[in-house]
């Protein structure tokens, strides 16, 4: 019986360590080739580096960083832009919605949930023909921060709001009868108790303004300066004009991945329960 | 999820106290709060009705923000699929033309039948890989899981561009030593061209293999949160009455999670008609016939037909007709929408 249950387990680790390596082969040939030579690259994707086909070759890290350092930089300012504005407006919104009563205060919060309801797909065309030409915001952050503030209203109000209604009026009121005005409620007791939802919505924005590429790339599109990493990675590195070997590409890929790898492995814990958070309260 | 909700409260505890008025809270609840509380609720709202309305001060921001960059747009988008507006100060109503043109243009349909597709299969596959793992781990019953757990989040932290990118330049690149085709070569089969093959079927089939075996990401710790929610004694007394891990997965652990089914169900749907990151950054739409302005057909979807009409187009109206085919979009997908939810509730 013992014997049944340890074969078992291993069966079970076995599979899993197999299913790990499938995920994770991607990113080991993108780092081999990180670390070997334009020509090595094209003999065989697939050798070690170090090995006799392929020397070891760090030197494209160096190039790479010279393009990458500026995208980093300007995600880095546009996702910190972004998260903020998001948390004040949205924890602003949520607790003139949960801590006031004044009339039509339903149907106000009934207008922000249904823009839940309208999908991106719609609003593309008139969105960037008003960000880009009418706001005339282009090739700036605040082309790319603004739209992503509001679009993240809806959604981040709603899952706030459910955290502020969770906190027991009467520690309200009592903070209100030791005559703290509602800017002291709502930054001493209202934030500090919401923190695990405003870390969830902080993530996501963060994945959010790592990730886009499509907007971003609308956005800034001719302003090489203030490209993001994503839409670096893709117009830069991708230009076949630009003649930037393999080599240094791969290399560049790996450094615009590490911020995020560095942050997750430091704060996996908080970031895992981050990422759950959200969609079950939902 | 006990265990996460218990840590929270934790963590608030902790941030109350370090609040100033800890002290001055704790003597208002001693003294008044038990005998009072009641009275001072309605005498609140009583005296300050009027200051209520200042409420509106703090919704104001986000409801700027929303009428200005999601409202405005949105009232845009309906009015102009009946303009031929090019984006900037052409707009002339031609009511519905674009409509009718919508429902003549055969790209379109091409589009639909093909968003339909890569939707329910990548849904399939998806979900189904995230289930299968987050089985895996939670009857793991290890200290190693949250190791794994781990590394199966990791590829999430990569930028998706990127991940796509080195699909196409690495695994699935058309090279004979692609990772790819030297796998196919140990079974003697020969190279594929996978993204850039002429053959739309090679190119779907790259798309529904990009992210083999779909469970990097962060999809399945959804699912392991609901499966860690079931109640151990529900597990405990299936395993009393004998029933085996794989029955136990259907009969017990499925219907226990199907809050998260459906999220996945519904979020899927509306996330996957709209998806087209696949043909912005790779196919471009190919392979196929080339139609308008330089457009292929072969995987085209229809958030890729909108950007390419608003991006690049040469067409005259080209924004009025993007408005239009968005407004399809809107309504194809709110039916959807709708069906699924009254579906889902009478099944309860």
């Amino acid at each position: 019986m013992n014997i049944k249950k340890t074969i078992t387990k291993i069966l079970h680790h076995l599979v899993l360590i197999l299913l790990l390596v499938m995920v994770l082969i991607p990113f080991y040939i993108l780092i081999i080739n990180s670390l070997k030579l334009d020509k090595h690259i094209n003999q065989n994707p697939l050798s070690f580096p170090g090995s006799m086909e392929a020397p070891l070759y760090f030197g494209s890290y160096e190039y790479a960083w010279d393009y990458v350092q500026g995208y980093i930089f300007n995600t880095v300012a546009i996702a910190v832009l972004e998260i903020f504005g998001v948390l004040l407006f949205a924890s602003l919104a949520a607790y003139g919605f949960t801590r006031f009563h004044f009339k039509g205060k339903e149907a106000l919060f009934t207008v922000f949930l249904a823009f839940m309801m309208i999908p991106s797909i719609l609003t593309l065309a008139p969105q960037y023909a008003l960000v880009y030409r009418t706001l005339n915001l282009k090739q700036s952050y605040a082309g790319i921060v603004l739209p992503a503030i509001a679009g993240g209203m809806p959604v981040n109000i709603f899952l706030i709001k459910t955290f502020f209604s969770g906190v027991p009026d009467s520690l309200f009121e009592a903070a209100e009868l030791d005559g703290a005005s509602h800017i002291r409620r709502y930054t001493t007791l209202a934030l500090p108790l919401c923190m695990p939802i405003l870390f969830t919505i902080g993530l996501s924005t963060l994945l959010g303004a790592w990730n886009d590429v499509i907007w971003a790339r609308l956005i800034l599109y001719g302003n090489e300066e203030l490209y993001t990493i994503s839409v670096g990675v893709f117009v830069v590195f991708n230009d076949a004009t630009n003649k930037i070997p393999d080599n240094v590409v791969y290399a560049g890929y790996c450094i615009a991945s590490l911020p995020l790898i560095i942050a997750f492995a430091f704060t996996s814990k908080q970031f895992i329960k981050g990422l759950t958070n959200g969609a079950i309260k939902m | 999820m006990d265990k996460f909700s218990s840590y929270e409260t934790k963590g608030m505890d902790e941030e109350i106290l370090a609040t100033e008025e800890r002290e001055d809270c704790e003597n208002f609840y001693d003294s008044h709060f038990s005998v009072s509380a009641a009275v001072h609720k309605t005498s609140f709202w009583k005296k300050k009705s009027t200051k209520q309305y200042f409420g509106v001060i703090w919704i104001l921001p986000a409801f700027l923000l929303l009428c200005v960059f999601c409202l405005y747009p949105t009232l845009l988008a309906f009015i102009n699929s009946m303009t031929n507006w090019d984006g900037g100060n052409v707009r002339e109503f031609i009511w519905f033309s674009n409509y009718s043109e919508l429902f003549a243009d055969v790209i379109f349909w091409r589009s639909l039948l093909n968003v339909v597709i890569l939707t329910v299969v990548g849904m399939l596959l998806g979900n189904m890989a995230s289930l299968v793992l987050a089985e895996l781990l939670y009857n793991m019953r290890s200290k190693l899981t949250a190791f794994y757990r781990f590394l199966f989040v990791l590829p999430a932290m990569i930028p998706g561009i990127i991940t796509m990118l080195l699909w196409q330049k690495l695994i699935l690149s058309g090279q004979s030593n692609g990772f790819m085709n030297v796998i196919l070569g140990w079974f003697g089969i020969e190279s594929q061209e996978w993204f850039a093959s002429q053959s739309t079927f090679i190119v779907f089939l790259s798309i529904f293999l990009y992210g083999f075996p779909w469970m990097g990401g962060t999809s399945f710790l959804i699912y392991l949160a609901g499966l860690n929610g079931i109640d151990e004694s529900v597990i405990d007394a299936s395993k009393l009455d004998g029933v085996g891990t794989f029955r136990r997965i259907f009969v017990i652990d499925l219907p226990l999670i199907k809050g998260q089914l459906k999220y996945f169900l519904v979020m899927g749907i509306i996330g996957g008609l709209q998806n087209y990151s696949m043909q912005y950054a790779i196919t471009f739409g190919g392979p196929g016939e080339v139609a308008v302005n330089g457009m292929q057909t072969g995987t085209i979807v229809p958030g890729y037909y909108i950007y390419r009409l608003i991006y690049g187009s040469s067409r005259i109206g080209a924004y009025g007709y993007a408005c239009a085919m968005g407004v399809m979009m809107f309504v194809i997908i709110l039916i959807i929408t709708i069906v699924n939810n009254t579906l889902l509730k009478s099944e309860d």
